[in-house]
């Protein structure tokens, strides 16, 4: 998970108060890098992928299951051969939220020859190998698993901890402060940060599974747990409720960067991936129990999205406006609100909240319209973590302020621009896919994503909907059997290598550098609802 | 329709050039299409497309015909030949040297380059019970001369067991790189053959190429179709090539296309 500085962290009312320094020096930094690499014309196809791995302790004799907290240790002697011997890696580790986490990618990035894709497999598994090597006590076991089914059970640690209500990062009922990653302090910060700037802590509701004996209305007594009466009015009938950012941030899923060849194939996959984001998750699908309770969805999106909500009750919308500059009508983990590409700007249909004055910056600084409102749009966020040894930066050769604010926009795909000081070109993130237990499936994933790219950039496929359906389907996709019962809307005519007659319409009156969102295309006629399996297998249909 | 008159009664030859058909939509509208059907779409569309543009008078004494669509280009000169990585696969049905000889000129020709990268060459004979280990040898010669002069960087061949391959690749100079076997035919690589490549370094790639390529007659009923029956009447398959030119470094294929070659002896025909 995104950037680790070393250091110091800043206290929330400090972060706060450098906010707007953040931001500044941050929107310095990406026209620093814009600016030196949009012109590049023929960067290579580069990828790879990230996994991410539970470490679970299983008690055959008393039947019991639970987190194991030793990804630090088992960090530490992965990363050795990062330390003694960087040059040859075949696999590169991470820590990531929780300290019962390990992350994996591949030492070096794949490349374009279709020779690669029979890499990946292998790849994942010596990662997976080298993780249970380490895993040497009885019952010790790595599992490629989107959610542990009784994460924030009582006792679902080993070592066990108490929940602590009322001090530390997560004031949680269920979520000891143990169980977070204690070798960087970035975590932790977060957790705290997020809560504080919110004003509460975060409240996740996820609808309950109506099984047999479920009662009606399914509410649990709180005040077993230690709640004073906050968290039962957070709490929701007929929901499971979770209060801290590690039931979200301890999820683990499946996710694919490549490099473009230009900036301008970047912003093309990225629009083209888009639409396809739900599609994979619903089919991707493994998150349906939190808590030890069956839920209704199942996808792990809504509750990381919710775990890490970090807007006051100003921004959602609660309160009137007073202390705060937007009303902000998503978490700061969750869809993209708009497409990259000048011929898709008549299908960002979202209201988008962006800071006009940033906007106003970029495009000053020749910036396009499209990528301003952008960027714009995820600098309407405050930093939430901040480390005293970066706060002051050569804007020219670093870019930890534009990272602060990009790493902690967490959405469904991430345009990521070249950091300064390396031959790395415009990249495009996939994030929406949920982890498989296998390596033959997780490398399904990665291959068929990656191997989609190529596809639409060979026959100019184009798969671009009004970007509020896109939002819509990500709904459908997180539900309970979306995979089979779910209707998403999905383009009918594929093959338009062409923008079609609406959306030059739009381009016409509106060259690159005037986009007016006023003018979005009503393209009812381009798509249609589909399952999953019509998306994927085809449709049968009387007309060609 | 066998009463109407014949447009190119003469033609003894027909060499067709599909064009690259990377951005034909109405291929794209039919994903479960088989190597065959897809050949057969070009073939028809070249022909037809080839046919409105016919001077019909000068085609009724042409001997030797030659159909591209002039839309698709079949082009690969230009700035960027280097990034290209050009794979010919070339079927043949049978061990005709000179016809091999010719279908890779035709190529060159064609796209306009000076080498292929990979040439894959496909002998079927689906009336002969086993394959004709001679038969290859004898087309593996003209691919080897072809290495040496550099005009194909390397060489592969088509479905071939682990014995066959063992005897070929022991026998040949320029060793055999890839061996391109039918995934239908064997779900699973037989290991014997997974470990003799790995041992010799030959890849294993896969194709869904049916054992027909494209039978004589399928050819008669295209041209049967898109010009006359007489028309149709008598032709036989020498070669099919089909082309792919990828990006080496993006993975993104460039061009595809095929070139077909049929011959018919027109005294017999009448």
């Amino acid at each position: 998970m995104g950037l680790l500085s070393e250091g110091t962290p800043l206290s929330w009312e400090e972060t706060k108060a450098k906010a707007d320094h953040v931001r500044e020096h941050g929107i310095t930094q990406f026209i620093n890098l814009w600016k030196r690499h949009k012109d590049v014309k023929k960067d290579c196809l580069l990828w790879g992928d990230e996994v991410e791995y539970t470490l679970v302790h299983l008690d055959h004799e008393n039947e019991k299951s639970s987190l194991l907290l030793k990804g630090d240790k088992v960090l530490h002697v992965l990363q050795q051969q990062e330390r003694e011997n960087p040059a040859d890696l075949k696999t590169i580790w991470r820590p990531e939220y929780a300290n019962y986490m390990v992350e994996g990618t591949p030492g070096k990035p794949y490349g374009g020859l279709m020779a690669y894709f029979n890499m990946v497999e292998a790849n994942m598994r010596r990662r997976r190998k080298e993780v249970m090597r380490l895993l040497s006590e009885p019952g010790e076991t790595a599992l490629s698993v989107v959610t542990f089914p009784r994460l924030g059970c009582p006792n679902f640690s080993r070592p066990e901890f108490p929940p602590t209500p009322t001090e530390g990062a997560s004031r949680s009922l269920f979520y000891p402060e143990e169980v977070i990653f204690p070798g960087h302090p970035r975590f932790k910060t977060l957790t705290r940060n997020i809560r504080q700037r919110r004003g509460e802590k975060v409240a996740i509701n996820i609808p309950i599974f109506k099984d047999k004996n479920t009662p009606s209305p399914f509410q649990e007594d709180l005040s077993q747990y230690g709640d004073s009466g906050e968290s039962q009015a957070a709490s929701l009938p007929d929901h499971i409720y979770l209060d801290a950012m590690g039931f979200g941030m301890g999820c683990s899923c499946l996710q694919m960067t490549f490099q473009a060849c230009n900036i301008d194939e970047a912003r093309h996959l990225y629009d083209q991936l888009a639409p396809l984001c739900p599609i994979i998750m619903a089919l991707s699908a493994g998150s349906p129990i939190y808590r030890g309770f069956l839920s209704d969805i199942d996808c792990r999106w809504f509750v990381i999205s919710n775990s890490v909500d970090c807007r006051t009750r100003e921004e959602r919308g609660l309160e009137p406006l007073q202390k705060d500059r937007f009303r902000i009508h998503k978490s700061r983990y969750d869809t993209i609100d708009s497409y990259l590409g000048p011929c898709n700007a008549c299908y960002n249909d979202i209201d988008m909240v962006y800071d006009r004055d940033i906007c106003s910056r970029l495009k000053a600084a020749g910036v396009d319209e499209l990528l301003a409102r952008h960027v714009a749009h995820l600098f309407i966020r405050d930093p939430i973590s901040l480390f005293s040894e970066k706060i002051d930066q050569n804007d020219e050769e670093e870019s930890d302020h534009f990272e602060n604010i990009q790493s902690t926009n967490w959405q469904s795909m991430r345009f990521k621009p070249p950091p300064p000081n390396s031959d790395i070109g415009w990249r495009v993130e996939f994030r929406p896919t949920e982890v498989q237990l296998t390596d033959f499936e997780n490398a399904a994933y990665v291959v068929f994503v990656v191997l989609l790219t190529r596809v639409i950039l060979s026959f100019h496929l184009n798969l671009v909907i009004p970007i509020s359906k896109v939002d819509q389907n990500m709904k459908t996709a997180a539900k309970r059997d979306a995979l089979r019962q779910g209707k998403f809307y999905f383009k009918k005519d594929l093959l338009t290598g062409y923008s079609p007659p609406k959306a030059s319409e739009c381009i016409c009156n509106c060259p690159c550098g005037n986009v007016d969102i006023s003018r979005a295309v009503d393209a009812e006629d381009e798509y249609t609802e589909m399952t999953i399996n019509e998306i994927i297998n085809g449709k049968v249909s009387n007309n060609l | 329709m066998a009463d109407e008159i014949p447009i190119f009664p003469k033609a003894g030859s027909i060499l067709i050039n599909t064009g690259s058909i990377v951005n034909w939509n109405r291929l794209k509208r039919k994903p479960n299409h088989t190597p065959t059907d897809e050949l057969k779409e070009c073939i028809s569309a070249t022909v037809g497309s080839w046919l409105n543009d016919l001077d019909k008078t000068k085609a009724q004494y042409a001997t030797d015909l030659k159909c591209i669509n002039p839309t698709f280009s079949s082009n690969l000169s230009g700035d960027d030949r280097e990034q290209l990585k050009i794979t010919v696969k070339i079927f043949v049905t049978q061990p005709d040297p000179l016809a091999l000889e010719d279908a890779i000129e035709k190529v060159l020709a064609d796209l306009d380059v000076t080498s292929l990268e990979t040439v894959l060459l496909s002998l079927s004979q689906p009336d002969q019970k086993s394959v004709s280990m001679d038969g290859i040898k004898t087309l593996w010669e003209v691919l080897e001369r072809m290495v040496e002069k550099e005009k194909i960087l390397a060489i592969g061949i088509s479905d071939l067991a682990k014995d066959e391959l063992e005897q070929l690749h022991t026998w040949s100079t320029v060793k055999p790189c890839i061996n391109h076997v039918n995934l239908a035919s064997c779900c699973v690589m037989p290991p014997d053959l997974t470990e003799y490549a790995k041992e010799q370094d030959i890849q294993l790639l896969t194709h869904s190429d049916p054992k027909e390529m494209f039978p004589d007659k399928t050819f008669q009923d295209v041209l049967c179709s898109t010009a006359t029956e007489k028309d149709s009447e008598g032709w036989s398959v020498s070669w099919i090539a089909r082309y792919t030119a990828l990006v080496k470094d993006r993975g993104i294929i460039k061009a595809k296309g095929y070139l077909v070659k049929a011959v018919r002896d027109v005294k017999k025909g009448k």
